[in-house]
């Protein structure tokens, strides 16, 4: 017999063996067949709900929500980063909560409120340690991965205390590290966790004034502070901790009157194709083009409004930028060859937010004022998908859990 | 250009009665600025597109529920010692040396005014 199918065989046990077992076992593997089938993650993200203290679970294969998981407090400006395996995520909420979930079963693992304000955060390369940035009190907080206990705690002392500042741009860092920047003080510090959870800090201190978010590139190596109270940005180089941090496309900006910066912009996902990086200019309706091999500025690129996130579409051809209020209802494509804007879209009312998908064949937009969440082909600029979702902020794609700084 | 007048007078009337450091120099220097883009927008906008703006535009930087973020909290402990006018002219003024960046551009006095109001009552809770 070449195959047997259940019922098939269901019918030949009862009129030839009356082989009891073997019916009780046909039956079983029927009733195997309905439940749930095991699922990767990989092609799965995580969408924040900020106004409903929700994460939505988008499956991008089926274009469909999975599940939604509740009672994560106040999510605005929250951020995710993934467990290692992909399946755990930790969520960053606003309040200082701290939680676990489990993006297959929609549950929530384990749940701390660890401060009054936080600002996102950041695993460590080997996966074990989660550390929370926070304004409120100013500092790091470490957790272990598993079990969200205290593992350490930072305090951002200005000077030498005993005041605070608040803290942006933690990222995780090659080596077991954390590094991150003190808003008020105008600090980068790297705090080392490779030899014992008691960190070795090393403060590098003057990298100019009110740094408003920070990235590092995504082979680990540079770390960058965009700054808001003056012109430039400041770099460490982590190949090179002994040359300090150094002051990046100072030149730019200068003497130039800006425009109000209505929102803070990003500079997680720095984008970068070939020898370019683009970043978001502030209070200029600008995109810049700089050399990484000299970190000079090479361009600018004028733009719709004040660029808020500029991304990189994986393939490197393109990079996709979003805008300030009141700008926020327009997304462009830049190609990153010939730095002219090469795509418009009008997605609606307050695009915070795009993700690729890991290998560039779709991009994922949040839409906060129409409470919805669309999918794009990136290349023909179609819709593929339009999901609800109440006041849709981060999308968090899962292969970020395999990727240093995200 | 009428109601462009109409709203100087009211945000130098604002300037005339703040206390809080920095406003006039805000005044000067950030009104020429942005009069270009205020044409196009500065119009009055409903108190639910208004509630809307608060929440999520302030709520950006001054969090969704006010308790701060890079931006001070705004809930009403925290605005005790400001006046509904001084608020508005902050609001559209920005505090120059700060993050806090003028709104005049893109919404009206009377919207500013909506939500200095709508913070000093504590109605978002």
């Amino acid at each position: 017999m070449a195959t047997l199918s259940p019922l098939h065989g269901l019918r030949l046990a009862l009129a030839t063996t009356r082989n009891w077992a073997l019916v009780g076992s046909i039956i079983m593997l029927g009733a195997c067949a309905l439940a749930p089938t095991p699922h990767g993650t990989a092609d799965l993200a995580t969408v924040i709900a900020r106004a409903d203290g929700q994460v939505a679970i988008l499956d991008t294969t089926a274009g469909q929500w999975t599940g939604k998981i509740n009672g994560l407090g106040d999510l605005s400006h929250a951020s995710i980063v993934y467990a290692r395996n992909g399946r755990q995520a930790f969520v960053f909420g606003r309040d200082g909560g701290l939680t676990k979930i489990d993006i297959l079963s929609h549950t929530i693992l384990a749940r701390t409120m660890q401060a009054g304000n936080s600002i996102g955060g950041a695993i460590s390369q080997d996966g074990k340690l989660v550390a929370v940035a926070n304004y409120e009190p100013g500092g790091v907080r470490v957790f272990d991965s598993e079990t969200l206990k205290l593992v350490a705690d930072i305090p951002a002392f200005i000077g030498d205390g005993p005041d605070r500042s608040k803290v942006i741009g933690l990222v995780d860092a090659p080596g077991n590290r954390f590094i991150f920047t003190l808003w008020d003080a105008g600090e980068i510090w790297v705090a080392d966790f490779s030899s014992s959870n008691k960190p070795a800090i090393k403060r590098y201190d003057n990298i100019g004034t009110n740094p408003y978010d920070a990235l590092i590139t995504p082979d680990g190596r540079y770390y960058i502070a965009g700054l808001f109270g003056e012109d430039g940005m400041a770099m460490l180089d982590l190949w090179h901790p002994e040359h300090g941090v150094r002051r990046i496309l100072d030149h730019y900006g200068k003497g130039e009157n800006r425009l109000p910066v209505y929102k803070m912009p990003h500079l997680e996902g720095w984008a970068m194709a070939g020898n370019r990086a683009f970043v978001p200019a502030v209070g200029h309706h600008e995109v810049l083009v700089i050399d990484t091999r000299t970190w000079k500025e090479v361009g600018r690129i004028p733009v719709h409004g004040q660029p808020v996130f500029v991304m990189a579409h994986p393939d490197g051809k393109h990079v996709w930028v979003n805008f300030s209020v009141p700008d926020y209802d327009t997304v462009q494509v830049i190609d990153t060859e010939s730095l002219k804007i090469t795509g418009e879209l009008k997605p609606g009312k307050g695009v915070l937010h795009m993700e690729f998908s890991p290998r560039g064949d779709q991009v994922w937009l949040s839409v906060r004022d129409e409470n919805k969440v669309i999918g794009y082909n990136p290349y023909t600029l179609e819709p593929i998908a339009e999901l609800p979702l109440p006041s849709p902020s981060g999308i968090f794609m899962s292969h970020r859990a395999g990727r240093i700084g995200l | 250009m009428k109601k462009r007048h109409k709203f100087l007078l009211f945000a130098i009337l604002c300037c005339g009665v703040t206390a809080v450091d920095g406003v006039a120099h805000a005044q000067n220097s950030m009104n020429a600025q942005n009069a270009h883009s205020a044409q196009n927008h500065q119009i009055n906008h409903t108190p639910d597109q208004l509630e809307q703006m608060v929440r999520q535009d302030c709520g950006s930087c001054h969090g969704l529920t006010f308790k701060g973020g890079l931006g001070a909290p705004l809930l009403p402990e925290n605005l005790r010692d400001y006046s509904v006018a001084d608020l508005t002219t902050i609001i559209l003024e920005g505090l120059p040396g700060t993050a806090m960046p003028p709104w005049q551009a893109i919404i009206s006095a009377e919207d500013a005014n909506w939500m200095a109001r709508y913070l000093k009552n504590g109605e978002s809770n």
